[in-house]
């Protein structure tokens, strides 16, 4: 008994984190057993079984590679189109100023409701789709970009400015790395922003791709489909995140980590 | 080549987001030759680190000028260097990389040398070991010797320091005090060195010459020669005219310093 | 050298018209700067409109608040947003109750916050309003399945912010408490509620924003009303200025909210610049 109590103590991180896992996975089943009809709901079991058939059946793949398609092109360019945006709002006085009022507006603006116009401009094929990841994505890339390069203390300008280093390298060498831990927090909000994007940008006609799969079901009442795709929405975000989150220690070591946003 | 440094009727006035106004700096001439330690002493708020950052270009004066080899001085220049106040060490960047920060510009060197450098001066503040440690794993002294040692890798013709043993304990600052005169061996390299403390002592034992600043508007009060010869050992603190000397400065600074603490 | 200006040695003396014209601008640039953008944008807005000329693809403002002008006689316009405003209110106000207690249980007690942290850190990361069509299926195709997905969107902001809120005042001030001997309570009220209000409101703004995009993509899936509704019908017929209206009432939504937050913030933490 004390042996047991004693790896606990060492272990509780670990041990507590399992335990909460089984807690969630053990009430999931409860209720699926009170519930008890797959038109409602699924047990954990059967969305894996479920998942896995839909894997082996190969009939999942096209719907993963069409979303896959569109989540990279939309997600990749907004990143890249934000952090420079972000960087241009913080750096420059008259485009901060300018565009200031419009940075909060956007904050606030639900942007996956311009969806629609989107496919009224770009007609209902893979463009349209991508465009939609875009600009959901972009948003808070942006707004987290451009509030990292005004975090940037002004003591480190006026640091670089001291030893002469040149405007062109103050950018590199110390407005990017130190917003980094702002542009990661974007990129992060960004990712689940980015599926949601992808699934709205599939109801507006779409003949393939999670967020399709996910109406279908919806549509035949096939509850095993809908869990099935929305877990694998759920833990692409996850994965992701991951991804970033390692990125970002390789790339940050500096930072005291463990911080969430 | 040798610089030499003017300062003529420098005032510095700041003016506050609310309109409300400063006058930190009030009419400041002096003559800076090549070849001599000053320092800058005068009660907390008098406007020290303002006329060291107008020395280096950091901020324009509101008036008077400031003359370096008879230019006026409008910016930040490579043959001068400055130790600040708050050790300002960029959070991303690990002591080695700190230090190279002045000379990662210079072209006349090469990678190696640069290296080079930067490991000596690393040696010399007492880091040794902690080459790869970020800021947030120093302690506030260490991270300020990392500052000293940033400014002295640049190896400048004018070296301004703004109070760069303040976080030091006692016995490094004594070690510090004599290390420092032979690391920068002003008198055969030509160098002016511009000190700023707040411990008289500290200002005598280093300077050739120390300017007593009055409170605020800051000016100066009285500019002592310091005669012993340099570089100097701590044995000097014990003799009677350093001691005289120290009491002067106190006697002339202790009035300031009550005007400075009723405002 | 940041927020000083220095001041001018002497003042211009330059009495000339263009002159005056910029001392009244650089007093007033941030104003100016912002009027003119609003100004700009309304314009570009309406001369791209201008230049298509076509209302099936595109519509200016103008035409925007025409079409407000009539929709504003329906009964139905009403009835969409009666009923999104009320997904917004339970569904936002269920979230920021449920997200600062959870938030609070897992900030207090060691035990929870390793069993279910990585959870919530989890979910955070997950784009939580594709659970939208199992919610329908749950609760049908009333308020109640959009007032459950609103919930679940922003609760986890909320949830996390109050987390990080309250450890960080207790990580600084605990020592302080401790050495001040202070009871719980005034510890609670005095010292964690107040430290960890900053964190809160930026928890309760992005929760916010979060649900006023989830009213739009929970009533995607099937709503009987709402704005998002609205929009999705317009889209089907080709409606493109009914769109705007409806893409502009979400934008209000969203901005309103924004702006009572922001000052909910300055008043409740009058010490702290914001923060986003
Ligand atoms: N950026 C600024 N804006 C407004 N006032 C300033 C600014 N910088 C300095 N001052 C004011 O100018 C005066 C002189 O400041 P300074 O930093 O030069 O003092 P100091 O002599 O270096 O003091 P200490 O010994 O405490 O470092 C102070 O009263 C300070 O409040
Ligand atoms: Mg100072």
């Amino acid at each position: 008994m004390e042996v047991l109590l004693n790896v606990y103590q060492q272990q509780r991180k670990w041990m507590n984190a399992i335990l909460g896992i089984a807690i969630v996975t053990v009430f999931w089943m409860f209720a699926n057993w009170q519930v008890d009809s797959e038109l409602f709901f699924v047990g954990p079991w059967r969305v894996v079984t479920y998942t896995y058939g839909l894997f082996a059946s190969g009939e999942i793949l096209d719907d993963l590679r069409i979303s896959g398609i569109e989540f990279f092109w939309g997600y990749g360019v907004a990143a890249v189109a934000g952090i420079g945006f972000g960087m241009v709002f913080g750096i420059s006085r008259i485009f901060r100023e300018f565009f200031d009022p419009w940075l909060s507006a956007i904050y606030a603006t639900p942007s996956v409701a311009l969806a629609p116009l989107i496919i009224i401009w770009f007609g209902v094929d893979l463009t349209a789709k991508i465009v939609i990841v875009l600009i959901t994505a972009v948003v808070p890339i942006v707004l987290n970009t451009y509030t990292g390069v005004l975090s940037v203390g002004k003591e480190f300008q006026t640091l670089a400015n001291s030893f002469c280093v040149p405007q062109r390298q103050v950018l590199y060498k110390i407005l990017i790395p130190g917003s980094l831990p702002y542009i990661v927090t974007g990129l992060r909000l960004g990712i689940s922003r980015g599926i949601v994007g992808v699934v709205v940008g599939e109801y507006f006609g779409a003949y393939a791709g999670l967020g399709y799969q996910l109406f279908k079901g919806l549509d035949t009442f096939n509850m095993p489909l809908m869990m099935s795709c929305a877990a694998m929405l759920a833990g692409t975000g996850v994965v992701f995140n991951q991804v970033i989150l390692v990125i970002e220690r390789r790339m940050a070591p500096w930072r005291d980590t463990q911080l969430q946003e | 080549m040798s610089s030499s440094i003017q300062v003529e009727q420098v005032h510095k006035t700041f003016m506050k987001p609310t309109g409300e106004t400063v006058h930190a700096v009030g009419g400041v001439d002096m003559d800076l030759r090549p070849g001599t330690f000053y320092s800058f002493v005068g009660p907390s708020g008098c406007g020290k680190t303002t006329l060291l950052h107008m020395i280096h270009g950091l901020l324009p004066t509101t008036r008077g000028r400031i003359l370096l080899d008879g230019e006026e001085v409008n910016g930040p220049t490579p043959n001068k260097a400055v130790v600040f106040q708050q050790a300002l060490l960029l959070p991303w960047r690990n002591v080695t990389d700190n230090i190279k920060f002045g000379i990662e510009n210079d072209r006349n060197m090469s990678a190696t040398e640069r290296l080079e450098i930067c490991d000596k001066y690393t040696q010399i503040v007492g880091l040794r070991g902690f080459e790869s440690h970020y800021p947030h794993e120093l302690s506030g002294g260490m991270q300020q010797r990392v500052n000293l040692a940033r400014a002295l890798a640049v190896n400048p013709e004018i070296l301004l320091m703004d109070e760069p043993f303040a976080s030091l304990d006692a016995q490094t600052r004594l070690l510090m005090q004599e290390e420092l005169q032979r690391m920068i061996d002003w008198k055969n390299s030509g160098k002016i060195v511009v000190f700023v403390t707040h411990d008289i002592e500290e200002a005598v034992f280093l300077s050739d010459v120390v300017f007593c600043f009055s409170f605020r508007p800051g000016t100066i009060m009285k500019e002592i020669k310091v005669p012993f010869p340099t570089p100097r050992t701590l044995r000097v603190k014990e003799e009677p005219e350093f001691l005289q000397i120290k009491h002067d400065i106190w006697e002339l600074l202790a009035d300031e310093a009550r005007k400075a603490m009723e405002e | 050298m940041s927020k000083i200006q220095e001041i001018p040695l002497e003042e211009s003396q330059d009495s000339s018209f263009v002159a005056s014209v910029k001392t009244v601008y650089n007093r007033h640039r941030i104003g100016i700067n912002f009027c003119l953008s609003v100004v700009l944008a309304l314009l570009t807005w309406e001369f791209i409109d201008f230049v298509f000329d076509d209302p099936d693809f595109f519509t200016g403002p103008v035409a925007v608040i025409i079409e407000f002008g009539v929709l504003i006689h329906e009964p139905r316009f009403w009835e969409n947003i009666r009923y999104s405003g009320t997904e917004l209110i339970y569904g936002f106000g269920l979230a920021m109750i449920l997200g600062v207690v959870i938030g609070a249980a897992v900030a207090f007690s060691r035990t929870l916050d390793e069993m279910f942290s990585p959870i919530l850190v989890g979910l955070y990361a997950t784009p939580r309003s594709v659970a939208a069509p199992l919610f329908i299926i749950w609760l049908g195709l009333g308020i109640a399945s959009k007032v459950g997905v609103i919930t679940l969107a922003s609760v986890f902001p909320v949830i996390i912010n109050t987390q990080a809120g309250i450890k960080n005042v207790q990580g600084e001030f605990r020592m302080l408490g401790r050495a001040f001997n202070i009871s719980f309570w005034s510890m609670l009220t005095k010292i964690i509620v107040p430290g960890s209000m900053p964190f809160l409101i930026a928890g309760l703004r992005l929760g916010y924003s979060r649900s006023v995009v989830t009213i739009m993509v929970a009533e995607l899936f099937g709503a009987e009303a709402g704005i998002g509704y609205m929009i999705d019908h317009a889209t089907q017929t080709f409606h493109v200025a009914e769109m705007m209206v409806g893409i502009s009432l979400l934008t209000i939504m969203g901005i309103a909210g924004n702006e009572i937050l922001k000052g909910v913030e300055r008043w409740a933490t009058p010490y702290r610049k914001t923060l986003v």
